[in-house]
C-alpha cells in the first residue's frame, strides 16, 4: 500500500520561482509560501503581462533586500528622497542638451543629417527630453510605474548615443567622455529604479524643491554647454568649479534631515561627477579645491543633520 | 513621530488595517477599494512596506494561518501605528477644513454696504 502525502501548495509558476530566487535564502525560507500565495491570488485573472509585472515587482523586492536598499533601511530612504530630484536633474540636463544642439551655430555636422545613424542620433536627442518631461509630470502626480518605465527607456536611449556616435563617425576621440556618459546614465537609471516604491508618492508637496532643482540644473548645464563651444574666461574651470559650488550649497542648505541631504547628494552626483571628473583626473589644484569644497560641505551638512537628529525625541517615524 | 506627511502607500496600508487585521492579499484588495481602484499595490511593494512598518513597530503579525494548504500571516495595526494614523488623519482633516473654508469664502458674493462706491 502506498502512503499518500497530503496535497501541498501547487508549484509556483516559473516567473515567480525566478523572482523568488532574487531574495536572500533566509527570507525566502520564511516568506516563500506566503509570497507565492499572494502572487497566486493577485494574478488569478491577470494576463501574461500582468503576471510578469507582478513577478518583476517581487524580484525587485528581493534585490532590494539583498543589496540593503529596502525601505526599512537608510539607503532605501535616501534613494526615495533622491529619485524625484534625480528625474528633475535628468529632465533639465536633456532639455539643456537639446536647446544647445539646436541653438544658432554650426554644432550639428551636415554629415549627421545625411546618414541613418546621424539621423537616429539627432532623433534621440529630441526624444529623450520628451520622455523626461513626461516622467517629471508623472513624478508630480505620483505615477511611479510610469516614471520607472520612462526612466528605463530614456537610459537605454542615452546609452545608445555611444554606438550611434561611432556609426555616424562623430565619436569625439576620447573614451573618458563616453565612459562618463555611460556612468552618469546608469547611475541615473539605477537610482530611479532602485528607490523603494512604497516610499514614493505624489510630490506636489515638494514642488519647490523639484522646480528649483530643474531651474538650477538647466542653468548649470546651459552654462556648461555654452562654454564648450564658446570658451569663457577661465574655460571649463569656471563651470566645473561652479558645479562643485552648487553641489556644496545644495548640501549645506538641505537642513531638514540627513536622508534629504543624502538624497540631494545622490541626485546631483551623476551630473557633478560628469562635470568635475576632468578636474580630478589628473588632479589639478582646482580639482583638489573643488573636491575639498564638496567634502567639507557634505561633512558639515551631515554633522548638522546628525546633531539635530540626536537632539530630537524619536518615537518610531513613518514615511 | 516624523513631522513629514505619510506617503500615500503607507497611509493606505495603515488605513486598511485600521478596522481589522488582514492578510497580504486582503490588504491589496482593501487598498484597491479605499483608493477607488487608483492604487494597485503589487506583492513586492506590499512586502517592502510591511517589512518597514513591522520594523518601525507600527504594525504587528497578529497570527499565522494555513488556508488551502498555503501559509499566510495576518497583520494588525499596533498602538503606535494607530497613533501615527490618527495624527495623519488630524493633519488631513485640518487641510480639508481650511480648503473648504477658503472655497466657501470665494463662492459667497461679497455684500456691499448700501451707498458704497463701485
Amino acid at each position: 500500500m502506498t502512503e499518500q502525502n497530503p496535497p501541498g501548495p501547487p508549484r509556483p509558476p516559473r516567473t515567480l520561482r525566478w523572482a523568488l530566487r532574487c531574495h536572500p535564502a533566509a527570507y525566502r525560507a520564511e516568506h516563500e509560501a506566503e509570497l507565492s500565495a499572494i502572487h497566486a491570488e493577485a494574478t488569478r485573472d491577470a494576463g501574461p503581462l500582468g503576471r510578469l509585472r507582478e513577478a518583476l515587482d517581487i524580484a525587485g523586492h528581493g534585490l532590494r533586500l539583498r543589496t540593503g536598499l529596502g525601505s526599512d533601511g537608510t539607503a532605501g530612504q535616501v534613494l526615495a528622497h533622491g529619485a524625484p530630484l534625480m528625474v528633475a536633474v535628468a529632465t533639465a540636463g536633456s532639455v539643456a542638451n537639446l536647446l544647445w544642439l539646436f541653438a544658432p551655430g554650426d554644432r550639428v555636422p551636415s554629415s549627421s543629417a545625411s546618414s541613418l545613424p546621424g539621423l537616429l542620433l539627432l532623433a534621440n536627442q529630441g526624444v529623450r527630453p520628451l520622455l523626461w518631461v513626461v516622467a517629471l509630470a508623472a513624478v508630480w502626480t505620483g505615477r511611479w510605474s510610469a516614471v520607472r518605465a520612462l526612466a528605463a527607456a530614456a537610459t537605454v536611449l542615452r546609452l545608445a548615443d555611444i554606438p550611434l556616435l561611432g556609426l555616424a563617425h562623430l565619436f569625439p576621440g576620447t573614451y573618458t567622455g563616453a565612459a562618463l556618459n555611460v556612468i552618469a546614465a546608469l547611475l541615473t537609471g539605477a537610482v530611479i529604479l532602485a528607490a523603494p516604491r512604497d516610499l514614493l508618492g505624489p510630490c506636489r508637496s515638494r514642488g519647490t524643491a523639484i522646480t528649483g532643482t530643474v531651474a538650477l540644473t538647466l542653468a548649470l548645464w546651459a552654462a556648461q554647454l555654452v562654454s564648450a563651444y564658446q570658451p569663457m574666461t577661465g574655460g571649463p574651470l569656471v563651470t566645473h568649479t561652479f558645479w562643485a559650488g552648487v553641489f556644496a550649497v545644495a548640501l549645506l542648505f538641505s537642513r531638514r534631515d540627513r536622508a534629504l541631504a543624502a538624497g540631494l547628494t545622490v541626485a546631483l552626483l551623476p551630473a557633478a561627477v560628469q562635470m568635475t571628473a576632468s578636474l580630478l583626473y589628473p588632479l589639478t589644484p582646482a580639482g583638489l579645491g573643488a573636491l575639498l569644497v564638496v567634502l567639507v560641505s557634505g561633512s558639515v551638512a551631515l554633522l548638522r543633520a546628525h546633531r539635530r537628529h540626536a537632539a530630537r525625541p524619536h518615537p518610531p517615524g513613518a514615511a | 513621530m516624523s513631522d513629514r506627511p505619510l506617503q500615500e502607500p503607507t497611509l493606505l496600508l495603515l488605513t486598511a488595517l485600521a478596522d481589522e487585521p488582514r492578510h497580504g492579499y486582503g490588504l491589496i484588495q482593501e487598498i484597491d477599494a479605499i483608493s477607488n481602484g487608483r492604487v494597485r499595490m503589487r506583492t513586492g511593494t506590499l512586502y517592502g512596506a510591511l517589512d518597514r512598518l513591522l520594523q518601525q513597530g507600527l504594525i504587528r503579525v497578529e497570527r499565522e494561518e494555513v488556508v488551502d494548504g498555503r501559509a499566510r500571516k495576518v497583520y494588525a495595526l499596533d498602538e503606535t501605528g494607530r497613533g501615527v494614523l490618527a495624527a495623519e488623519t488630524r493633519r488631513l482633516r485640518a487641510v480639508v477644513a481650511e480648503a473648504e473654508r477658503r472655497m466657501a469664502a470665494h463662492s459667497t458674493p461679497a455684500v456691499r454696504p448700501k451707498g458704497a462706491l463701485a
